[in-house]
């Protein structure tokens, strides 16, 4: 026996037990100490399960094989340490021994031990590097995932495009700022949202090395339904390991609102600009225009009081109109500005009633007529039957007192002045023509401003409130002020005015 | 003196190899080396053997190979073991999502098997996330489960008490 299992286990690097029932060791090859626990070969007549302690608690599995229940018993891969960091392997098959067939039940186990260092190694090598691999592949996906949930999470907008614009990931911030989902923007390209050339990849200095291409610039973008946003754009190149494929990445913040806020406080600033002109006008203004009469009201009191003996009628009368004069052109001028307060707080109010606007124009030329030097003269001329309208008198007196005057104080004398009074279709024109000094180009669009005076004007005496005036109370009317003007040659007002005017909602 | 076998079970790299060597060597490497095989350390506990007097166990500890998605856990290794160790990673949650496998395996093996639940590199996650993962992995419907705990085998956390309470319940 002994020599037999000797021979065919030699070649396969095999070492075999005997054991008795109760596991005590009757036979055992040279070789058994190479896969025995303490190194050593162990003594005949000792527990196997000292050298081998895989043996305890199968000790009933052990009884099954020894009792034929079970044909065998296997343990593959049992490690043992033999030098620091070196493990040797085997395999441990257990049989019964039925060499002796006339014994019953079987006297023994012959347990058989099998080098498996090279195949463990192996298993181990190869089962490292699956397993390292496999580690990485979850440290990457949960780095990945890690990566997404902040990208997602991001209240800024984040777009990636590669190096034509075309974009290739979204976040989203960037899908809910502009409207899209992220299938529609993925298939889209930079130059659909950013309306700024220079934020465009073609248009940025790219491959410089420079990571970081632009930051916080103030971009108009579009969104889906064509609303526009303004979006401040940090924009860095991707590295990559080659320079012609470089992706973006933009990082968008929405700052509609606060470009909205800057744009009210723009204006309010402007207005508030505008007013503060405005006073400083009124206030240069009123000092001139004041002192000029007041000028005229004291000489001309002063020489009454010293030479009121001496004058004759003819002067006194004079010097007494010259006072009156003066208190009416500062009257005239207080007037206006009343007016032109109410107009723009609102308080104008407009009263409409039915009149005959041919007798109202005729009367008002009338009046101006009487102030009329001898070479003056209002050509006025009526080209209708039915005359009548429903207007606000007081109004209307305002717009073509201020027309008519204006037309007479800008032209010289010997001049005619042409009122014309036109029915249309359902509407009433006023034309005013004359032949005077004009209106230069540069002050045409500010003629109806407040306070505003052609440069042209030179000493003729006036407030600059007229036609500010006229304006209001045109459009009280509901209707609208034209002319046409050329320096040197005249200027002519167009006054257009429904019959009926629906009174407008007070303020 | 007795002797009694236990299994070390779990998913690859939770870290089943770097328990015993804290518990048996107080040693800790971080540096990953895969188990093949089955390798055996021993280590001698005194547990209570009645209320009176204390009594030395020895502890042969099975560091098995542990289970990937190709290829799990031999059950012949399993055989004879008085109770396990199941072991998961808290910072991979398919490992601890694969407890209840294990557990279903080494009772098909051994019925009356004990078991105790290793949380294991607990030191790597917040205090908060770890206390949340033990409320929610109980184990209620597992009778044989007799112990929960979070360890590490870096800061030796619960290492020596999870041994030692599997040693005390399967006497």
């Amino acid at each position: 026996m002994k020599g037999l299992w000797q021979k065919l286990m030699a070649p396969r690097r095999l070492e075999y037990l005997e054991v008795d029932a109760n596991f005590l060791i009757k036979e055992a090859s040279i070789g058994v100490y190479r896969f025995a626990d303490s190194g050593e070969n162990p003594d005949i007549g000792t527990d196997v399960r000292r050298e081998f302690p895989e043996l305890i608690g199968v000790e009933y599995i052990l009884r099954a094989v020894l009792e034929e229940k079970q044909p065998n018993f296997q343990l593959k891969g049992i490690a043992r340490l033999r030098e620091p960091h070196s493990l040797l392997y085997f395999d441990l098959y257990c049989i019964a021994d039925d060499s002796q067939p006339d014994v019953h039940p079987q006297t023994g186990l012959i347990i058989l031990l099998e080098d498996a260092t090279e195949r463990m190694a192996m298993e181990q090598e190869l089962g490292q590097v699956a397993k390292e691999a496999t580690l990485l592949s979850h440290a990457l996906v949960a780095a990945n995932d890690y990566i997404d949930k902040i990208i997602t999470s991001m209240a800024d907008a984040l777009i990636v495009t590669d190096s034509t614009g075309k974009i290739k990931t979204t976040n989203a911030a960037a899908q809910k700022l502009f409207g899209y989902t992220a299938v529609e923007l993925r298939v889209s390209n930079i130059s659909h949202i950013i309306e700024d050339h220079q934020l465009w990849p073609v248009q940025m200095a790219m491959g410089s090395g420079c990571t970081e291409l632009v930051r916080d610039v103030e971009a108009v973008c579009q969104m889906k339904s064509g609303a526009r946003l303004f979006v401040s754009f940090s924009c860095a190149a991707i590295q990559s390991d080659s320079e012609a494929i470089q992706d973006l990445v933009y990082i968008g913040r929405d700052i509609t609102e606060r470009k909205r806020s800057e744009e009210k406080l723009r204006l309010a600033m402007e207005k508030e600009r505008e007013l503060m002109d405005l006073k400083n006008r009124f206030v240069s203004m009123t000092s001139h225009e004041f002192r000029t009469p007041l000028s005229t009201i004291i000489s001309s009191a002063d020489l009454l009081e010293f030479y009121c003996e001496k004058y004759k009628d003819e002067k006194l009368i004079t010097h007494i109109s010259r006072i009156q004069n003066s208190v009416n052109q500062m009257t005239q001028l207080l007037d206006d500005v009343l007016i032109l307060g109410k107009a723009e707080a609102g308080k104008l109010e407009f009263k409409p009633d039915w009149l005959d606007v041919e007798d109202f124009c005729r009367d008002l030329v009338a009046e101006f007529e009487i102030n009329l030097a001898g070479d003056r003269q209002i050509d006025f001329v009526a080209e209708s039957q039915n005359t009548i309208a429903y207007m606000d008198r007081k109004l209307l007196r305002h717009i073509l007192s201020n027309l008519v005057a204006n037309a007479l104080k800008y032209s010289p004398a010997g001049t005619p002045v042409l009122f014309n009074l036109i029915y249309g279709a359902g509407e009433v024109i006023f034309l005013v023509q004359d032949w005077g000094i004009g209106i230069p180009l540069s002050d045409q669009p500010r003629i109806f401003d407040s306070f505003h005076r052609g440069t042209n004007a030179g000493n003729i005496p006036g407030t600059g409130l007229g036609m500010a005036i006229v304006k209001q109370c045109v459009e009280l009317h509901g209707g609208r002020i034209s002319f046409v003007s050329e320096v040197g040659v005249g200027t002519q007002f167009r006054v257009v005015i429904p019959f009926k005017v629906q009174p407008l909602p007070e303020i | 003196m007795i002797s009694k076998k236990i299994c070390m079970v779990g998913d690859f790299s939770v870290g089943k190899t770097s328990l015993i060597r804290r518990f048996v060597e107080r040693q800790f490497s971080d540096q990953y080396l895969s188990t093949v095989g089955v390798k055996i350390s021993r280590k001698t506990v005194a547990v209570e053997a009645n209320k009176a007097e204390k009594t030395d166990v020895q502890l042969l500890i099975w560091d098995l190979e542990g289970s990937t998605k190709f290829k799990g856990i031999a059950p012949s290794y399993l055989q004879g073991s008085k109770g396990i160790l199941v072991v998961a990673d808290v910072t991979r949650p398919d490992t601890i999502e694969h407890l209840e496998d294990h557990i279903q395996l080494f009772l098909s093996v051994n019925p009356e098997g004990l078991i105790m639940v290793a949380f294991n590199k607990s030191d790597l996650i917040e205090e908060a996330k770890l206390a949340k993962i033990l409320a929610q992995y109980q184990f209620t419907n597992q009778p044989k489960v007799l112990g929960i705990y979070a360890t590490s085998a870096k800061t030796g956390q619960d290492v020596d008490n999870i041994f030692q309470s599997l040693a005390e319940k399967i006497i």
